[in-house]
């Protein structure tokens, strides 16, 4: 493979060479002195920053029916934004000819709700202080910028690289300024160890999720929860009327609000293929259940039983859309 | 089919009639667990003999990914998947007894 | 929304396990059932009587019936709904006897059942709404799949009806396995006279294109309008066919699979078949001592064929008597496990094989094995409870029937479904033993289960007979079961488009959302399960439906 090193600076160049096109937009991260956010930039980057540790939200919520009309973006996020960036592609939600996705290597995030995180947008929170990480970022999947058209990557002397994957990737490179070389030194960043699977009981469900108020926030803060009309806007699915006095009179009680495990294990099994454990649902969540935990651990147990990894590659088909005549011979009891 | 045999189940078995087992949407599974079911069973014809031809090749995939969710819920046994076709009567009648006893036992030994 | 519930005693069926007065009792007092009300035969004439009154007196518009299977009287009850104008849609029914009565002994538990089935129909039912029947125009042509005498009757009896027939043939000749018998009990006319009587007339007929040698290779379309490729010598041809009959016969059991038979190893073991073919051409000592073997291939758990081929009976009749015929001094000893020479007049031709002097034992064959001197029988006579040795010059194996060799193939190709033997499988085993699950795709002949010769004729008039029944009309309903989107709930996401067998989905890249091509859709449902806001659903089957009637059965009440 070959890319091309970057010093201070030469995005940020070849960049505003898109912009200055006048017909391209920058979707990316701004600093000040209050913080460091999600930001389009239309004619400068102003004080653009490449790596963002403080997560608040996926970028990827934020490209869901977006059909570029014309209008070219490209995107310089978190490898995890980029995977959902990539369902979306495949689920139709995006139009993928205009944008150029650039991923960029993640040292790890901390939670926006906590206090007193200092602007450091170079901090390696991982490597740093690992326990301010967030349980998704410390139990990530793909932490490298290895997904989208492009990645930008570190090496283990401390040196940034471009490097293309596709036809557009390699129309980005171009914009950067430098000899092309062949990539042979090491990256920083190993590729991430695979997980136990997830395993769990409804008592522990139970417990974790006793304060849900079903504000269902973790769902419209979810990059790939893209139904225009959630089922869960109309109430088929949640327990109602005398089936729900049925079931206190079955149980002895109910929680309130009811429904709690339908919504939640419904939504699990939606997004299961699709979801790319970023954690945005634990994020937007008022009530500070570990939300992550249960969609991140489910969907890679589910994806696993098919080997998909969302937002891996845009030309693997999402698999409750496909199937093999030969495959999964203990399905049957 | 069983019926019409006049073959005997479990009075505990309730059936629900779709087209084809790919109408299954695992979402109504999870709904008759919370609403109180010790067990669903969903009858699909055996793969590669479908009426709509590979229907229940996406079924196989939809309840083998259910089931590995349930299974991380530790609620493996409440799902189980069976290829019956309309005419097997006798396998049908087999499976649901079997099952329905299952569940009965783990209910009785708690 | 005003609901009725009938709820049918069937005479005994019913009542004698579920306890119908007090169930009718019960529903009467849900605030959103009109009438409720039990009656020994809803089917009968008094019973639909009932049913329209009522659907008049009340202006019911949601009619739940409680019986039988759906299958059963299915016109006949939505016929009640449309002749007051209530669109058939709303009427639901709940199996009550297949899926409850019959099934369970207990009375309490299956009346607390037959509630919760009719509840959840009840549930379900409130959900529905009137869905329309499209009315298409029928092509008045049939395709038939075999030309053995099934499918040779079948085609006499369409093309007389001024029906275009399209008769494939696999093989170069037509008349299948008949030709080669030479007299065919009990008319003892030669097969190849039955079948040249047969094919002349038909291939005088204008209205019948014959494709011998040649295969079904691809299948497409609906009731009335289906198309259908077949693979000839002469290249390949598209016909657009009503509907068709499949009658591709049978495969005779092949011994081979039964090593212990010898069958293949020595020539004085033979099939009844192949004594046909022989016919003159056998040569025997003087005095003979022939065996004939009942059952090969028949009522055999272990090589998974545990039924009866009906036909081998009388075949091993025949063969001993033509053997005693032929050589009246010859010792003929038929083996037989059960003796069911069950057609008309089979039993006097038994009893006349006895008084030839056929010698019939009740035996089970464990062994043949050929020796230089005679072909040697192990076996156990049953009714003495005896093991035996016994030498013969010749041994006779009546061989049954198997489904035929393309049944499967046949059966993916059509959509229609295979009993557990291979057969094809008819919607009903009485009511409606010509047709399959698949509207204007009939059964006939031995393709279905084995069958004599006569009865394979009379089936495949039959089954003519019933799509000559549909196709005349010109017209037929298509099913309203379709999928359907909603546009405003659609996403575009186009995974439903992706998954549909059918190809019945397609996107509009302007609106970015899916619709559906009715005519290609097939009911299955599989979009709807695989779009997670159900914005694209299956009328009849849709979300709300099965979700209310999945707590009535659980947890509402």
């Amino acid at each position: 493979m070959v890319g091309k090193k970057i010093t201070n600076g030469q995005i940020e160049g070849a960049l505003n060479k898109l912009l200055s096109g006048g017909d391209c937009l920058v979707m990316g991260f701004e600093k000040d002195s209050a913080g460091i956010r999600h930001r389009v930039f239309k004619d400068s980057l102003g004080n653009m920053s490449i790596t963002n540790h403080i997560f608040a939200l996926n970028g990827g919520l934020y490209l869901r029916r977006l059909f570029s009309k014309g209008a070219r973006i490209a995107l310089v996020l978190r490898p995890c934004e980029i995977r959902s960036y990539v369902e979306l592609v495949k689920l139709s939600q995006v139009e993928p000819e205009n944008i150029i996705a650039v991923s960029v290597d993640c040292f790890g995030t901390i939670s926006s709700k906590v206090d007193g995180v200092p602007v450091d947008p170079d901090a390696d929170v991982l490597g740093k202080e690992p326990d301010r990480a967030r349980f998704a970022c410390a139990n990530c999947r793909e932490r490298r910028g290895v997904v989208g058209d492009a990645g930008v990557r570190l090496d283990v002397s401390g040196q940034y690289w471009v490097l293309p994957y596709t036809e557009k990737g390699g129309k980005f490179l171009s914009l950067i300024e430098g000899p092309e070389e062949d990539v042979t030194v090491k990256m920083a960043i190993p590729p991430s160890k695979s997980a136990a699977a997830f395993q769990t009981d409804m008592a522990e469900f139970a417990k974790d999720f006793s304060n849900c108020i079903m504000c269902m926030n973790c769902r419209d803060m979810c990059p790939v929860c893209y139904c225009v009309d959630c089922v869960f806007n109309g109430d088929e699915y949640l327990p109602k009327g005398d089936a729900l006095f049925n079931k206190i009179f079955r149980s002895g009680s109910t929680d309130m609000p009811s429904g709690k495990e339908l919504f939640h294990l419904i939504r699990m099994y939606h997004v299961s293929q699709t979801c790319v454990g970023c954690g945005a649902c634990e994020e937007a969540c008022p009530q500070g259940i570990p939300l992550t935990k249960y969609f991140k651990g489910i969907s890679e147990r589910l994806q696993g039983i098919f080997s998909y990894m969302s937002g891996r590659d845009p030309n693997e088909q999402i698999p409750m859309v496909t199937f093999l005549e030969d495959e999964l011979k203990n399905a049957e009891d | 089919m069983a019926g019409s045999l006049r073959m005997k189940y479990p009075e505990g078995v309730k059936l629900i009639q779709v087209p084809c087992s790919s109408r299954v949407d695992p979402a109504f599974v999870i709904k008759a667990i919370f609403e109180g079911a010790d067990g669903v069973f969903v009858a699909g014809c055996h793969p590669g003999d479908c009426h709509f031809i590979k229907g229940n090749y996406f079924t196989r995939r939809k309840i083998a990914a259910l089931k590995e969710e349930l299974e991380a819920f530790g609620m493996k046994d409440k799902l189980r998947l069976f290829w019956v076709s309309a005419a097997e009567a006798r396998r049908f009648v087999e499976k649901v007894t079997e099952m329905y006893n299952d569940i009965k036992e783990k209910k009785n030994g708690r | 929304m005003k609901t009725g519930i009938f709820i049918c005693h069937c005479g005994h069926n019913i009542k004698h396990t579920v306890d119908v007065a007090g169930l009718s009792e019960y529903f009467r007092k849900y605030p959103q059932v009109t009438v409720s009300e039990d009656y020994p035969f809803l089917c009968s004439e008094p019973g639909q009587n009932m049913i329209t009154d009522s659907i008049e007196k009340h202006g019911l518009d949601r009619v739940i019936v409680a019986s039988c299977a759906p299958s059963l009287h299915g016109e006949l009850f939505k016929d009640l709904l449309r002749k007051k104008d209530v669109n058939p849609f709303l009427l639901r029914r709940v199996s009550i006897r297949e899926h409850c009565s019959w099934v369970g002994d207990d009375m309490e538990e299956n009346t607390e059942k037959a509630k919760r089935l009719i509840l959840s129909g009840l549930y379900g039912a409130a959900h529905f709404i009137p869905l329309e029947e499209k009315q298409v125009d029928v092509n008045k042509s049939a395709l038939v799949l075999g030309g053995g005498v099934s499918g040779l009757s079948a085609a006499l009896f369409l093309s007389k009806m001024d029906m275009q027939v399209y008769l494939v043939e696999e093989t170069p000749e037509l008349g299948g396995r008949v030709r080669e018998l030479k007299s065919v009990w009990p008319s003892r006319k030669n097969g190849a006279d039955i079948i040249a009587e047969m094919e002349n007339e038909l291939k005088a007929r204008d209205n019948v294109a014959i494709f011998t040698s040649s295969k079904l290779t691809n299948f497409e379309g609906f009731f009335g309008n289906y198309q259908a490729t077949i693979d000839t010598p002469n290249g390949e041809k598209k016909v657009m066919a009503g509907g068709v009959v499949v009658a591709i016969g049978f495969t005779p059991f092949d011994p081979d699979i039964k090593p212990e038979l010898g069958y293949g190893r020595d020539p004085r073991i033979v099939t009844t078949l192949d004594l046909e073919r022989m016919a003159d051409a056998l040569k025997l000592p003087d005095k003979p001592r022939v065996a004939v073997l009942h059952c090969i291939g028949s009522r055999d758990e272990q090589i998974g064929r545990p039924y009866c081929s009906r036909i081998c009976c009388i075949n091993a009749l025949r063969a001993a008597e033509r053997i005693k015929e032929r050589y009246p001094d010859s010792y003929v000893e038929s083996f037989y496990m059960d003796m069911r020479a069950h057609p008309r007049g089979g039993e006097e031709f038994f009893e006349d094989t006895q008084e030839k002097g056929v010698l019939f034992t009740r035996a089970n064959i464990a062994e043949i094995i050929p020796e230089p001197e005679g072909v040697v029988l192990h076996g156990e006579d049953t009714l003495l409870d005896e093991v035996f040795e016994r030498g013969f010059d010749l041994v006779v194996l009546s061989i049954g029937m198997s489904s035929p060799a393309t049944s499967r193939d046949i059966a993916s190709l059509l959509k229609i479904s295979l009993d557990k033997d291979k057969f094809f499988l008819e919607a009903h085993i009485k009511l409606r033993p010509f047709d399959t699950a698949v509207k204007g795709i009939f059964i006939a002949g031995s393709c279905s289960g084995p069958k004599d010769v006569e009865e394979s004729i009379s089936h495949g008039r039959a089954s003519a007979l019933k799509l000559y029944g549909f196709l005349n009309l010109g017209y037929a309903f298509v099913d309203p079961f379709i999928s359907i989107v909603d546009p405003k709930r659609c996403s575009g996401c186009r995974m439903c488009e992706q998954a549909c067998v059918a190809k019945a989905i397609k996107f509009d890249e302007d609106k970015h959302v899916v619709h559906v091509e009715e005519a290609a859709c097939m009911g299955c449902g599989l979009c709807n399960a695989t779009c997670p806001s159900s914005a694209i659903s299956l009328k009849g089957y849709v979300d709300t439906i099965i979700g209310d009637e999945i707590s009535a059965l659980l947890e509402a009440m």
